[in-house]
């Protein structure tokens, strides 16, 4: 309850209680004494900008636009243009004044792209070859085509092999097999549509000699097994675990599981290199797919060291190494221990292998001591080969090319004997043309020679109808005028120069008329010749009335 | 009265610039008080020949053409001409613009000779190396092609208008003569490669050079042969015309008879006089060049001594002699005429 106090017992309060203020909010940091260091501005100065000062949110797909003046548009004014202002003269602002001293850059492309765009420019400084680039052996789709080899196809027979010339001519295209026609639907086409046609079968692919470097089996498809972990399984289920090893795959064991799927071949999972379940690209949408319910069934096996009913059929006695001397027939990798994932157990060395006769050698160092790689020697009477480089195995003394005898001679001639040999006979070779030009006979000297009766009786020329033959001798003539020899060569540039000296035939009757100098009739012919209306018109000649015929000309 | 020479043989001056051959000589019309020459350095020049061997000779010089100009033809107002060269083009020129009216496309090689014809000279006529004769219409915009001849069968070397006939001269050793106003054409076999054509005033004879050292004036009406000229056996160096295109003319009021020569010389005859050349005169002062020893200089020399065209002045004594030298002789009666 208030009550009011006198003046002078208010007055004389002192101090006076300080005030009781209800606080709110944080006191600025610094005290009242702090100096307004702008790190707090108000609303419409707050740009957002990254770290090379350029401003952000701005664009829908970045924030949203942050456009104008306070949200609203243009500046303080309202939408107003920035007033332009030339760069003409301020245009390069990059290298030096003419003091000497570089100012700013000015713009350069980098202002104006973030990191995508920065990165992507990296992208490209770096140097690739291009698709398709050739290297050794080809491209790598074809040096893929032919197994990774590149060197196969590399040096080839010149020209064409006879084989291939036959097999050309028989119809053979290069790229295709040889062999009967398939039929089979066309490829290539997304829509194949369901006809069959015969098509040429496919060519057979070049055994790849690349080098085999795992201990996989002849014709492991590392695509198609999807690794070393078993592929599903026909059957289904857990059991029958006998089948499974008859067909000598590996068995399971407690470390390294086998995953099976129960829904058999119909559901065809693709080889995967690794991982195990469905995922999002083996999504085939069905909904009948449960992936809880399915799950991949886990198998164990139960007993360390598999059951002894198929270890007795097949597998060798545990314990020991297969020495050399009591091996036979098939060479299989050998013990399974304790430890399934050491293959081999303790190895005995047979003292025979020491050529020396001596005891055993813990580091070998002959050749005959190597062995092989799972750490047994080799076969009775074998030596491991120190280097797998076959170029060495060329150049060592057993196996050297033979000696050629002197004085032997080649019955096969090479290109250079064979043009020595043509050079040779060049001179005495005489073309058909040459010997033809060389021969002085005409053909009744080559008649009498054989022994021919002359012709008697008409020519050709008589068996012809006299109209048939008038035409035939009009063209020749008609033909024969129009061309004439040129005597001496044309001048090519514009010099007003060699004309060519024409000769006439001299059966041209005028022509032998100017030549005797008998000008007039017999060396003037007139023709009938229609001129143009516009030429006409033009020489202020009305057309003249004549009857436009085929002209000869003259 | 002083006595005149029947011809005028003194040498009045030269013109010189051009660095090639000059092809084409021809006067300007009317008066003729200018000289066009046509070369193979692409140029043509307007010459006063008046003040020859003087700086002020040359007028103007109109280069357009991309090859040798092999002829030249002056319309009768004397405003506009004609030029046609290696570069199968045919030209019409402003006379005092210089600048090109036309261009008429349509020769497949070069063009060797020109004329204008027609009314008021609204036909232009060319003969090409392609063996046709074109007719161009000057009047339309733009240079439209009226008319193509084609009856020669080798080039053509020389084309003129004579009244409503269009003559046209071919290495193939015919001269034909196209009548517009009767619609026919005429041949006239000369038996050579025909390479000048001159038309006498009143168009009653045609004054015809071959390449058999020959020239040979024709009747145009009947084809007949009224005089030949040339060089007699025992001198064929006097006058020589087998290879090259050397232009003719009639002079002195059609009493004489000019010709080029392959030889350096300019051979006059008496027109009714043809078995020998009256005159040979010398085109270029101080015969051939010296050092022409080497084959090359030789060949060189050869053509440079070619006397190719030579034009008499329609209205005074004047002549000039065009040659391979590059120099344009003017030739008149010394002290006046």
């Amino acid at each position: 309850m208030s009550y009011k106090r006198n003046r002078s017992a208010f007055e004389s309060d002192i101090p006076p209680p300080p005030p009781s203020y209800a606080i709110f909010g944080t006191p600025l940091s610094g005290g009242e004494n702090a100096r307004d260091d702008g790190t707090f501005v108000p609303v419409w100065k707050q740009t957002v900008t990254d770290e090379r000062g350029r401003k952000r949110l701005h664009g829908a797909f970045t924030g949203g636009f942050s456009a104008g003046y306070f949200n609203t548009v243009g500046s303080k004014e309202g939408w107003t243009p920035s007033t332009f202002v030339s760069s003409r003269t301020n245009r390069w602002k990059g290298g030096a004044d003419k003091d000497g001293e570089h100012k700013s850059k000015g713009q350069r492309v980098e202002d104006f792209m973030d990191e995508e765009d920065l990165a992507e420019r990296e992208e490209e400084r770096r140097v690739r070859t291009n698709e398709g680039f050739g290297g050794l052996g080809g491209t790598a789709e074809e040096v893929g085509a032919r197994g990774g080899d590149r060197l196969m196809d590399l040096i080839r027979p010149g020209g064409e092999t006879m084989g291939v010339k036959l097999l050309q001519r028989m119809g053979w295209r290069v790229g295709q097999g040889v062999g009967r026609r398939v039929r089979r639907k066309a490829r290539g086409d997304e829509e194949a549509g369901t006809e069959t046609h015969w098509f040429a079968p496919e060519d057979s692919k070049m055994v790849s000699f690349a080098k085999k470097n795992d201990t996989m089996g002849l014709g492991y498809d590392a695509d198609k097994e999807g690794g070393p972990l078993k592929k599903p399984d026909r059957n289904g289920g857990n059991g029958s675990d006998a089948e499974e090893n008859e067909d000598g795959e590996e068995e399971p064991s407690a470390f390294r599981p086998v995953f099976k799927s129960s829904k058999g071949t119909a559901n065809k999972t693709p080889a995967r290199k690794s991982g195990f379940g469905v995922g999002i690209l083996n999504d085939t949408g069905s909904d009948d797919e449960d992936p809880y319910e399915i799950g991949p069934k886990i198998s164990y096996n139960r007993t360390i060291g598999g059951s002894d009913k198929k270890k007795n059929k097949t597998k060798p006695n545990a314990k020991t190494c297969i020495s050399p001397s009591t091996t036979s027939g098939l060479r299989k990798p050998s013990s399974i221990g304790a430890n399934p994932l050491l293959r081999s157990g303790s190895v005995f060395v047979s003292s025979r292998k020491t050529p020396s006769g001596t005891a055993f050698t813990p580091a070998p160092s002959n050749a005959g001591f190597h062995k092989c790689h799972d750490g047994c020697l080799p076969l009775d009477g074998f030596v491991l080969s120190v280097s797998i480089n076959p170029s060495d195995a060329l150049n060592s003394k057993t196996y050297a090319p033979p000696r050629i005898p002197e004085g032997w001679k080649s019955a096969k001639s090479t290109s250079a004997s064979l043009a020595a040999a043509a050079a040779q006979q060049q001179q005495q070779y005489l073309s058909a043309a040459d010997a033809a030009r060389a021969s002085e006979l005409n053909p009744s000297a080559r008649g009498a020679m054989i022994g021919e009766a002359p012709l008697k009786g008409p020519s050709v020329f008589e068996l012809l109808s006299p109209e048939a033959r008038a035409r035939l001798d009009a063209a020749t003539a008609g033909l024969a005028s129009r061309f004439t020899k040129a005597k001496a060569p044309v001048g090519p540039d514009g010099q007003a120069g060699t004309e060519p000296v024409v000769q006439d035939k001299p059966a041209d009757p005028a022509v032998e008329a100017a030549k005797m100098g008998m000008f007039g009739e017999l060396t003037r012919s007139k023709v009938a010749w229609k001129p143009a209306r516009l030429v006409c018109k033009r020489f202020g000649v009305s057309v003249p009335d004549v009857a436009e015929e085929g002209e000869q000309a003259f | 009265m002083a006595t005149q020479e029947d011809f005028p043989r003194d040498r009045l001056g030269v013109l010189t610039g051009h660095n090639g051959s000059v092809h084409a000589v021809t006067y300007s019309a009317g008066l003729a008080q200018y000289l066009l020459t046509g070369s193979s350095d692409r140029t043509i020049r307007l010459f006063n020949p008046a003040r020859a061997s003087t700086s002020s000779a040359l007028i103007q010089t109109y280069s357009a053409h991309g090859y040798d100009v092999l002829d030249l033809s002056v319309s009768a107002d004397n405003a506009r001409f004609a030029s046609v060269g290696g570069d199968r083009a045919v030209l019409l020129w402003d006379v005092a613009s210089g600048a090109t009216l036309r261009r008429f496309r349509g020769h497949a090689a070069r063009v060797n000779a020109c004329a204008f014809g027609g009314e008021g000279d609204g036909v232009l006529v060319s003969g090409s190396y392609d063996g046709t004769v074109r007719l161009w219409d000057v009047r339309a915009q733009g240079g439209r092609e009226m008319m193509c001849l084609g009856e020669a069968r080798d080039s053509v070397s020389a084309v003129r208008v004579v009244g409503a006939d269009i003559v046209a001269a071919s290495v193939d050793g015919r001269v034909r003569t196209y009548d517009v106003r009767m619609g026919e054409l005429t041949v006239d076999v000369i038996g050579h490669p025909v390479t000048s054509l001159t038309p006498t005033k009143r168009a009653e004879s045609l004054l015809v050079s071959s390449l058999d050292s020959t020239l040979r004036l024709l009747d145009r009406a009947s084809g007949k042969l009224l005089q030949a000229y040339t060089t007699s056996s025992d001198s064929p160096h006097l006058f020589q015309n087998t290879s090259y295109r050397v232009r003719s003319a009639l002079g002195c009021d059609e009493n004489v008879v000019l010709s080029g020569s392959e030889n350096g010389v300019v051979a006059v005859w008496d027109v009714m006089d043809g078995s020998r050349p009256k005159y040979v005169l010398r085109h270029a002062e101080g015969g051939l060049e010296r050092g022409a020893a080497a084959d090359e200089a030789g060949r060189k020399s050869a053509k440079r001594s070619v006397v190719s065209a030579v034009a008499f002045c329609p209205a005074r004594r004047e002549w000039v002699s065009a040659g391979g030298d590059g120099n344009v002789v003017v030739w008149g009666d010394a002290g006046g005429a």
